[in-house]
């Protein structure tokens, strides 16, 4: 048994500032790119982006930085994020595909290089969203939002050890993937 | 490893995105506000759900209140069973009726309850007699609307001889934010060799402006996966044996 009286904190110790504007700057491509690699659709991305982070304000006075890491709590908010989206998916039995980016192309940009480019981009978004839902996850913490193994060890409160392993075995497979079609 | 291919994907936000959302997340609010949020709760707010208990509302104003001024001074935070509890002797609300905020839960029957919210959650497969799940009215906080109660699901066991069972279950959302009670009033307790649950005796009372340990119910919370499970009745032996029934 534990009591109160083992208390861990000093609250007195966790009356910091924080600069929410920075915060926005910083965090915003990370938490829109783990939904990128997690969704494979930019217009969803940026819709559950938003959702983070206005939730996110509404609860900002009460973040406590000595508690949990600022990236800590704003990608547990992420993740809940998504599971409702999922969850609504499941639901209305419709599935979140993969699209492609119509965006416009510079002037002096090769057109068949471009293409292919896109086409290997395509083809990673489809063999990443086949993968089962935890290694999409650190995945998507890994190179969408660019984390490193201690931080999604937190994060999704596996160890650290265990985050290493899973990305391993994880990478080796998309690589096999990725090297049957391309070669590379 | 060669894993660079795996970074391709990466692009920046649309720069429109980007601002427009800074737009709608700053807007109504002070630039000061918006720059630098100073990082203890400096306004305290009493949120209280309509046609709930008094006990209930005792134990809500516990969750979501913190007084700043007087916690630096004297509340320590501890994390007990995964749980964050900021302990202090004072009483964290101000009364001030003007932050009062009304927060209206959908209330439907079990089916549509479970649909609507976000997440499976596992029911207590354990119940004492006497109590008969409330299937017809079951409250649920999801949207914008549900404020900080978003992501909560309320169900109720009644009896007619016995006092009601009440089980809140909730996101993690809050994970970082800590509730506010008195000391010598919360005690880890061993559900089985793999789960620890929080006994809180008592709660908050508004009108005395002080903790009340006697106010006959006591609540257990406990994790399951990333939900939180809280559980108010009056017999504790009763709450743990529900309690393990979820964990099954």
């Amino acid at each position: 048994m534990r009591k109160q009286s083992e208390a861990l904190l000093d609250l007195h110790s966790m009356t910091e500032d924080v600069d929410w504007d920075s915060v926005y700057t910083a965090e915003l491509p990370r938490i829109y790119n783990f939904f990128l690699y997690r969704v494979g659709n930019r217009e969803l991305a940026q819709d559950l982006t938003a959702t983070t982070f206005e939730r996110a304000w509404k609860h900002r006075s009460r973040y406590r930085p000595k508690i949990a890491a600022l990236s800590t709590w704003l990608f547990g908010i992420a993740r809940n994020v998504l599971k409702e989206n999922l969850r609504k998916n499941r639901m209305n039995e419709r599935k979140v595909v993969a699209i492609s980016r119509s965006e416009e192309m510079e002037a002096d940009v090769d057109i068949e290089k471009y293409l292919q480019q896109e086409q290997e981009k395509e083809h990673l978004r489809v063999i990443l969203l086949e993968l089962p839902e935890r290694e999409q996850e650190l995945i998507a913490l890994k190179y969408g939002a660019g984390l490193t193994n201690r931080e999604i060890a937190k994060i999704t409160n596996l160890s650290e050890s265990n985050v290493g392993s899973i990305l391993h075995r994880t990478v080796n497979t998309l690589r096999i993937r990725w090297e049957d079609e391309y070669g590379r | 490893m060669d894993d660079k291919f795996l970074y391709q994907l990466q692009e920046q936000p649309d720069p429109q995105f980007v601002k427009t959302l800074h737009s709608k997340l700053t807007q109504n609010e002070p630039d000061s506000a918006w720059r630098l949020t100073k990082n203890v709760f400096s306004s305290f707010r009493r949120y209280r759900l309509v046609q709930a208990t008094v006990v209930l509302v005792i134990a809500l104003i516990a969750i979501m209140a913190i007084s700043p001024a007087r916690a630096v001074v004297t509340s320590v935070i501890t994390n007990i069973a995964g749980q964050l509890f900021e302990v202090t002797g004072n009483y964290p609300g101000d009364n001030n009726p003007d932050d009062e905020e009304i927060i209206e839960s959908q209330v439907m029957p079990l089916s549509e309850a479970l649909a609507a919210f976000p997440y499976e959650i596992q029911l207590p497969t354990q119940i004492p007699s006497g109590y008969v799940l409330d299937e017809d009215h079951v409250r649920v906080y999801v949207g914008e609307e549900a404020g900080p109660f978003v992501n909560s699901i309320e169900f109720r066991w009644l009896s007619d001889t016995q006092a009601n069972l009440t089980l809140r279950i909730t996101d993690d959302d809050q994970r970082g934010i800590s509730e506010v009670v008195a000391p010598d009033s919360i005690e880890e307790i061993q559900l089985d060799s793999a789960h620890s649950a929080v006994l809180i005796r008592g709660g908050w009372d508004a009108d005395l402006m002080a903790w009340r340990p006697d106010v006959g119910r006591i609540r257990l919370s406990w994790m399951v996966g990333n939900l939180s499970y809280d559980l108010m009745g009056i017999d504790q032996d009763q709450l743990i044996e529900i309690a393990l029934s979820t964990l099954q």
